[in-house]
């Protein structure tokens, strides 16, 4: 008889995201897999230790940064490792010295591996745009595979869906934006990340999209204050922090953050 | 420990911050049914929960159902049970055992999936076929090998059993299983204490990974089960797993929180138990006879009262009698008091000893010269007056013959 459940996946979800506590911040300080070194990471013991002592919920590592800094992540008190699955060359914009020409996207890690590294949680991309449909098609195949692992293992998976391209447009972002959180809602995700939806009312429509999902707001800019408290009012569950944003007053950047958000200081 | 996962999630179980864990096991509805303390289960976790246990073991059934109970980031750890036995149906339950059953019924990766932070599993030692006891090691290698694999720790509980178990090489076969466990994959290891410290100081060496005492059957009192677990850390144990001591406890949260004082707040099983002092009491001599004249209650107050191991500072004293020797105690006649031209002593309005207000004392020894029996004696140029050591009078803990009794008035 198949005992799993959803259980290990809601334990292991509200150990970064507790539907009893105030909004969750998670730093995502795995940008080295596809852009290298960034400012506050690039020795990353140190400029991980700082994000961590700043008080977060979780942090998003590469699978190989998550076997390395395994022991900043031990006990009740730490937070939660969420490992990265996958790789996309998405952030190498025009001030890449290899901006993409054609946005590409390949997994790195599974479900089990994520649990042998001891991640709480997994973090993957969906993006929408791809100048060819296939594309799309592909990142779809991959995160639903991803999620059915992930049942197995009772491994909450978190997907950003973002709109990304030339095919998106202003015209078409929100309904974009939308489509993208509801796809991978069916795909089998526990909870979207998000960018800011431009509006109070667009978020919500947003999170109505998300369904049973809980949603994160991604910022870029850690001091985004509109952002963040217009997404929260329209129902955030919390917000990813690009640690690139963060630099090297992480501390004090997330301390902002966590007032903002009612955390305290 | 292999590998990044099974560290993560044993420091979820074993506190980093001083590498001791308190586990409470609840799984006894598998193997036993509904016994006191398991019926209401969700009802025993939540108490033991806010007690501030480290972890819970539960049942893969119980796992899914109550999950809910470990959701949050101040909720404890949940451990599985994996496996399932027959083997502690005795013959007070229904249906004792007849043969020696034992079955795997979660692997680590269904475990995985109701949320386990790790699993537990029995090894048994003391088959009356070899053959089973190798099936059982070959058992426990595949679930180590299966835990190692996706990042769970692996408890094994190893237990000496059955009729080749003897009162003469049950405590070696607990070393030998515990060291067996550890070669086969263990990360922890839930075992009994053998009540001998130097002994298990050994075995804990020889582990090489951490071990967790059981709390092992019901302890007649809360300081007796307290006091195995003060020994047993002190031998190098790194916690306990209570079980029924706690489940079946009126208020299992109290008792955790107890437990708690001892493993992570290093305080002594006497120092946790000592009650609250209620009401007036009075110090006897209830069983003069049987004074050696050890002064051993003279010692114990000097060194309540900070003064050291001698016997100058008590406030009691031990002379000879026609039979043999006499503790002389306080009998809070009161006369002290009375003798005070400076008001300086008072009664304590609880408890009913003297008390000293020092500010108001000039050293003058009127009390001490008052009083009939001479317990009141002047040290640096003030009396020293028996303060029953707030409720539980150490003379009366120390003595090895229970001469001295505390009776409340």
């Amino acid at each position: 008889m198949e005992l799993s459940s959803q259980m290990g996946k809601e334990i292991r979800l509200s150990k970064f995201l507790d539907p009893s506590g105030p909004p969750a911040i998670v730093v995502k300080a795995d940008q080295g897999l596809a852009v290298g070194p960034i400012a506050g990471l690039k020795d990353m013991e140190s400029g991980l230790a700082a994000i961590i002592a700043a008080g977060v919920d979780g942090v998003v590592l590469s699978p190989g940064q998550a076997g390395r800094q395994a022991h900043l992540f031990k006990g009740r008190r730490a937070p939660a490792l969420l490992v990265r699955s996958d790789w996309s060359n998405v952030a190498r914009n025009e001030s890449f010295p290899l901006p993409w020409k054609r946005m590409t996207h390949v997994a790195v890690a599974g479900a089990k591996h994520a649990a042998f590294l001891g991640a709480q949680g997994i973090v993957a991309s969906f993006y929408v745009g791809y100048r060819d449909d296939e594309d799309e098609a592909d990142n779809l195949e991959a995160v639903s595979q991803l999620a059915a692992e992930c049942f197995q293992y009772g491994l909450p998976l978190l997907v950003e869906a973002l709109p990304v391209g030339e095919r998106v447009t202003q015209h078409n972002y929100l309904d974009s934006l939308k489509m993208s959180g509801r796809m991978s809602l069916e795909a089998g995700a526990d909870g979207i990340i998000v960018p800011y939806a431009g509006a109070r009312s667009s978020m919500r429509e947003v999170v109505e999209a998300a369904g049973a999902a809980p949603v994160l707001l991604l910022i870029a800019d850690v001091l985004d204050a509109k952002s963040v408290s217009e997404s929260v009012r329209a129902g955030a569950k919390g917000v990813v922090v690009g640690g690139a944003s963060l630099g090297e007053a992480a501390q004090s950047s997330i301390g902002e953050l966590s007032k903002l958000l009612g955390r305290g200081a | 420990m292999s590998g990044p996962g099974k560290e993560i999630r044993l420091s979820r179980i074993i506190d980093p911050s001083d590498a001791r864990a308190v586990v409470i096991a609840a799984d006894h509805g598998y193997m036993l049914g509904p016994i006191k303390g398991v019926i209401d289960l969700g009802r025993t976790i939540a108490s033991v929960t806010e007690g501030g246990a480290d972890g819970i073991l539960v049942s893969p059934g119980q796992a899914a159902k109550i999950g809910y109970l470990f959701r949050g980031k101040d909720r404890p750890a949940m451990l599985v049970r994996a496996d399932w036995t027959n083997a502690f149906r005795s013959k007070t339950y229904t249906l004792p055992s007849r043969h020696v059953q034992h079955r795997y019924m979660t692997s680590p990766r269904q475990a995985m999936a109701l949320g386990a932070d790790a699993i537990v599993i029995y090894f048994f030692v003391g088959y009356a076929d070899d053959q089973e006891e190798a099936q059982h090691v070959s058992r426990v290698a595949r679930y180590a090998r299966e835990c190692e694999e996706i990042g769970l720790p692996l408890i094994v509980e190893p237990i000496p059993l059955g009729e080749r178990i003897t009162g003469a090489n049950y405590n070696e076969l607990v070393g030998i299983s515990i060291r067996m466990s550890a070669e086969i994959g263990a990360d922890a290891i839930k075992a009994p204490y053998t009540n001998d410290v130097e002994m298990y100081r050994d075995v804990v060496r020889s582990a090489g990974i951490p071990i967790l005492i059981l709390g092992g059957a019901k302890s007649k009192t809360l300081r007796d089960a307290l006091e195995v677990v003060e020994e047993a850390l002190e031998s190098g144990a790194r916690g306990t797993v209570f079980g029924r001591n706690v489940v079946q406890a009126p208020d299992p949260g109290a008792m955790v929180r107890s437990i708690c004082q001892v493993v992570h707040g290093r305080k002594s099983a006497r120092e946790v138990t000592r009650p609250v002092a209620e009401g007036k009491m009075k110090l006897r001599v209830s069983r003069p006879r049987d004074c050696t004249g050890c002064h051993i209650c003279e010692i114990a107050c000097s060194a309540a009262h900070g003064a050291g191991y001698g016997l100058e500072s008590a406030r009691l004293f031990v002379r000879p009698s026609r039979d043999g020797f006499r503790p002389v105690v306080c009998t809070q006649c009161l006369k002290c008091v009375e003798a005070c031209q400076r008001r300086a002593l008072a009664v304590d309005s609880k408890l009913g000893c003297v008390v000293l207000d020092a500010s108001k004392c000039n050293g003058c020894g009127d009390c001490a010269e008052a009083c009939p029996v001479d317990v009141v004696r002047m040290d640096q140029g003030r009396p020293l007056f028996c303060d029953l050591c707030g409720g539980i009078p150490e003379c009366e803990e120390w003595c090895p013959r229970e001469v001295l009794a505390s009776v409340r008035r």
